[in-house]
């Protein structure tokens, strides 16, 4: 993937996001995760709409709770938190009533989730192959080893590997970043879910691999017309390849919108500061006395 | 003259895995930096940017060519001579915690350099200049008694400039001293640094991945891929109107902020993502 290839509708009216169908719908999201010095709310009542084929970035700063949002709606947090929302519904499902069975069930089958760490995500003790035949087993998919492996040998291909035979019989540890980004977002969108959710999945990687990332993951979501939700600090990544976005400060949404109203024209004072520490493209840094 | 000259420098460290190549980090590098200005020097991991940063402080021996400080050769120099140049040539880090020793309060830190260098200065004079570092940094003089994991890491990494400035350097390497920092952080860190190489004519070599840092920032421009400079120029032009391919491919990876403004991302041929088997 030399080139960009994603076109994305920059501009999209409220009237077309209303016919659009809804795929991630949460309202009144609130996260409490009690620490030894007491209680803290990390999240407080935050709303946050995906609809198919769209992408969407939620951006902050370090603490603003982006993260925990993402992992709030996912249920990942830990058995020290609590989540509550007036509503988390995927589509039909109810998340926020789901067992942790059914949420089990939902991720990976329903949303695909890449995480800033891809070593992380990745078993570093199982061959990639493994990795495959694991996703299908933990989903009660009953795949023969050649069906398996002509499946994920496909999944690599899609996600520009050249060489996906000598990826699948490696490891983990044998692999570059990029290549292990790759790798976990094949593995994320294996079984076709509708909602991918990124968090900072290009956070610690060269700016030339972001891009080429950034462009893989527009593209995977375009083509298959999948909705993603993307959690990052870089606004050159929300500029880029998001259509709307949201702006996250100490727990609360400050703002939202479609990208190029928000980073064009930023109604919130803390919006406006965020845009403004970022060096625009030919500008020199002047120093403010 | 130039202040810092480089010239043809090399440098090859032993490969981690057994019987494995040695890897040739520096392949004939070659640089100067003037008085008061900044040469910023762009590559991504691996490219060999923040070895070459120690090589012109000689914090690591070069195995050829030569790195010059005001007309002296580093090289030639012994252990005595050389510590005391390096009051004239400082650094500043990436990770300001992980430079900053957690047991030693803000004043200690600071204080240090001119222990080393300026040993006849009296506790007193020595304090008053502590005090006047953490002034001009934008630190309050009460920040003196604290501990750095009781900073934010904005501050830690004021205190990190602070103790680069101290002993009144000509020179200072800053190796990505931004790249861990939260943006509007960011911005006020470069902006400090811009503010002292005006107001105390420092020269600066800006080591670094972030494009849109480098042309915020700097004069001059070398952007380096395997162990090489492939171009240099003065910014405005090298980011007008990049000459080599590499150049090519790296100012089409930059993300612009405003979304009015597209890039398509060029590979560049020796950009592969290559399983390491």
């Amino acid at each position: 993937m030399s080139e960009r290839v994603v076109s994305v509708d920059p501009d999209p009216t409220e009237g077309s996001l209303a016919e659009r169908e809804t795929v991630l719908d949460v309202v009144g999201l609130d996260t409490k995760i009690a620490t030894p010095e007491g209680e803290v709310h990390p999240v407080r009542g935050v709303d946050i709409t995906v609809h198919r084929g769209e992408i969407v970035g939620i951006v902050g700063e370090s603490g603003c709770g982006k993260s925990t949002t993402v992992k709030g709606i996912l249920k990942l947090l830990g058995p020290t938190s609590t989540v509550t929302a007036e509503r988390i519904m995927l589509g039909d499902a109810d998340l926020l009533a789901a067992k942790p069975r059914q949420m089990r069930e939902i991720r990976g089958s329903r949303i695909g989730f890449v995480a800033q760490n891809p070593f992380g995500s990745l078993n570093p003790i199982y061959s990639i192959e493994r990795q495959f035949r694991e996703l299908h087993k933990a989903h009660g998919r009953k795949l023969g080893r050649a069906e398996n492996r002509a499946v994920a040998l496909g999944m690599l291909e899609g996600v520009g590997i050249a060489t996906p035979e000598r990826v699948l019989d490696g490891y983990a540890h044998q692999l570059s970043g990029g290549m292990a980004q790759r790798v976990v977002i094949a593995l994320a969108t294996t079984l076709s879910p509708e909602l991918l959710i990124a968090d900072e999945p290009t956070t610690g990687l060269d700016a030339t691999v972001q891009a080429q990332i950034m462009d893989l993951m527009a593209h995977v979501v375009v083509e298959e017309n999948r909705s993603m939700l993307l959690v990052t600090h870089d606004l050159g990544v929300i500029a880029q390849y998001c259509q709307r976005v949201v702006v996250m400060y100490d727990g609360l949404v400050v703002e939202h919108g479609n990208v190029t109203d928000v980073m064009v024209d930023p109604k919130h004072e803390y919006t406006r500061k965020l845009i403004g520490s970022v060096p625009k493209t030919g500008e020199k840094l002047n120093v403010a006395r | 003259m130039s202040l810092v000259d480089v010239q043809e420098v090399h440098k090859t460290f032993p490969s981690r895995q057994r019987g494995g190549d040695p890897v040739h980090a520096l392949r004939g590098v070659s640089l100067t930096v003037d008085e008061g200005e900044t040469l910023a020097i762009i590559g991504e991991s691996g490219s060999g940017k923040s070895t070459l940063g120690r090589a012109v402080l000689r914090l690591l021996d070069v195995d050829s060519g030569t790195v010059s400080f005001d007309g002296k050769d580093l090289g030639a120099m012994d252990r005595k001579e050389l510590r005391a140049q390096r009051a004239e040539m400082q650094v500043v880090f990436q990770e300001p915690y992980e430079s900053l020793n957690p047991r030693m309060s803000v004043g200690a830190i600071v204080a240090e350099p001119l222990q080393i260098h300026r040993p006849e200065l009296g506790s007193s004079e020595t304090r008053r200049l502590v005090r006047e570092a953490l002034e001009r940094v934008g630190l309050p003089a009460l920040a003196a008694s604290r501990l750095p994991g009781e900073l934010s890491g904005g501050q830690q990494q004021r205190v990190g400039v602070a103790r680069a400035i101290v002993s009144r350097p000509r020179f200072v390497v800053l190796d990505e001293p931004t790249s861990s920092l939260d943006l509007s952080i960011r911005a006020q860190i470069l902006a400090l640094l811009a503010e002292l190489q005006e107001d105390l004519g420092l020269a600066y070599l800006f080591v670094s991945h972030d494009m849109h840092t480098v042309e915020w920032v700097s004069d001059r421009v070398a952007v380096m891929y395997l162990g090489k400079f492939v171009e240099t120029g003065p910014t405005a032009d090298l980011f007008a109107n990049p000459q080599h391919a590499y150049t090519r491919t790296l100012l089409s990876a930059r993300l612009s902020a405003d979304p009015r403004e597209k890039h398509a991302y060029r590979a560049f041929p020796g950009d592969t993502d290559v399983v390491t088997v």
